[in-house]
């Protein structure tokens, strides 16, 4: 291995957490709203409030390609079932964090969860 | 090399590609992100793009491709191995012309890895139309650096017996 090598190698890990450090912030900002897009073809296809920890629901997403089963639970989201080979969106597990996302590049869906912001301010007195 | 040595011998990447490419479809992978996988067609065109430049690898390339979404894939996989395959070449080619002596076997594949994922999220990105799945980026790059490192070192030992077939009367 020569010197060039290991700063190719060097600058891959420091862009990677750059970028880590990057989505890390970008996601712990505090939000008052959660709630879950569900996009299939980049057209929002059904949006979920996350906010009641109670609700339990299972969506069929039937998408022109194929069938998902998206269960909603504990605020949370995740893939339980899908028509694809692969499974992907399946084996990342539940999401609940504004800025997480599982993709089913097969059926074209992608489920992401969004939040409202907390404004800057939080009150203005006169 | 006649023209014939250099088209069998570019026949013969292709199916060495083309038996990597499905044994690697076999083989289990530990689920880091999606799209990780480790890559071993790649060893074949570091050692083309070394062996033959640029265009030939380029062919090696692509019919590889075309050949391996024939056998053991979908049709949709089609675009984004070529979108990664491509992207990784360019960058692999750029590497090496400005690294020179500076940067061996390993450092072209470790730039390759990361720009085929790269390529990959790109064409994914495109296809679901959402940009944000780009957050799985920075682990598939380190990923890369493991399988880049891995693909480089197989490609230098092949390399470095290469000249023993100069007996053979090839060159």
């Amino acid at each position: 291995m020569k010197k060039g090598d290991i700063l190719i190698m060097l600058f891959v890990v420091v862009l990677a957490i750059g970028l880590l450090v990057f989505y890390k912030i970008s996601t712990t900002q505090h939000y008052h709203h959660k709630y879950a897009v569900i996009m299939v073809d980049g057209k929002i296809y059904k949006e979920i409030s996350l906010e009641d920890v109670n609700y339990r629901e299972e969506i069929p997403i039937v998408t022109k390609y194929g069938t998902n089963v998206l269960l909603v639970k504990d605020g949370r989201v995740q893939v339980i079932d899908a028509e694809c080979p692969d499974k992907i969106c399946m084996k990342e597990g539940f999401i609940d964090k504004p800025g997480q996302s599982i993709v089913c590049l097969p059926f074209r869906m992608v489920v992401e969860i969004r939040g409202v912001k907390n404004a800057e301010v939080d009150q203005v007195s006169y | 090399m006649s023209r014939t040595h250099r088209m069998v011998f570019l026949a013969i990447l292709v199916a060495n590609s083309l038996i990597l490419y499905i044994i690697e479809g076999m083989l289990p992978v530990p689920f880091i992100a999606p799209g990780a996988k480790l890559g071993l067609a790649n060893i074949i065109t570091v050692i083309s793009l070394y062996l033959f430049g640029f265009f030939d690898t380029f062919i090696v390339l692509f019919v590889r491709i075309l050949l391996a979404t024939f056998f053991a894939s979908s049709p949709s996989t089609f675009f984004y191995s070529i979108g990664g395959g491509v992207l990784s070449l360019f960058a692999m080619y750029f590497a090496k012309s400005i690294g020179k002596s500076n940067i061996s076997e390993v450092g072209v594949s470790v730039v390759g890895a990361v720009f085929h994922n790269i390529g990959q999220m790109l064409v994914a990105s495109l296809i679901v139309q959402n940009i944000n799945i780009m957050v799985y980026l920075p682990v598939l790059m380190i990923a890369g650096i493991g399988t880049g490192v891995f693909v480089g070192l197989t490609a230098k030992f092949v390399l470095k017996h290469w000249g023993k077939l100069k007996n053979l009367n090839l060159h």
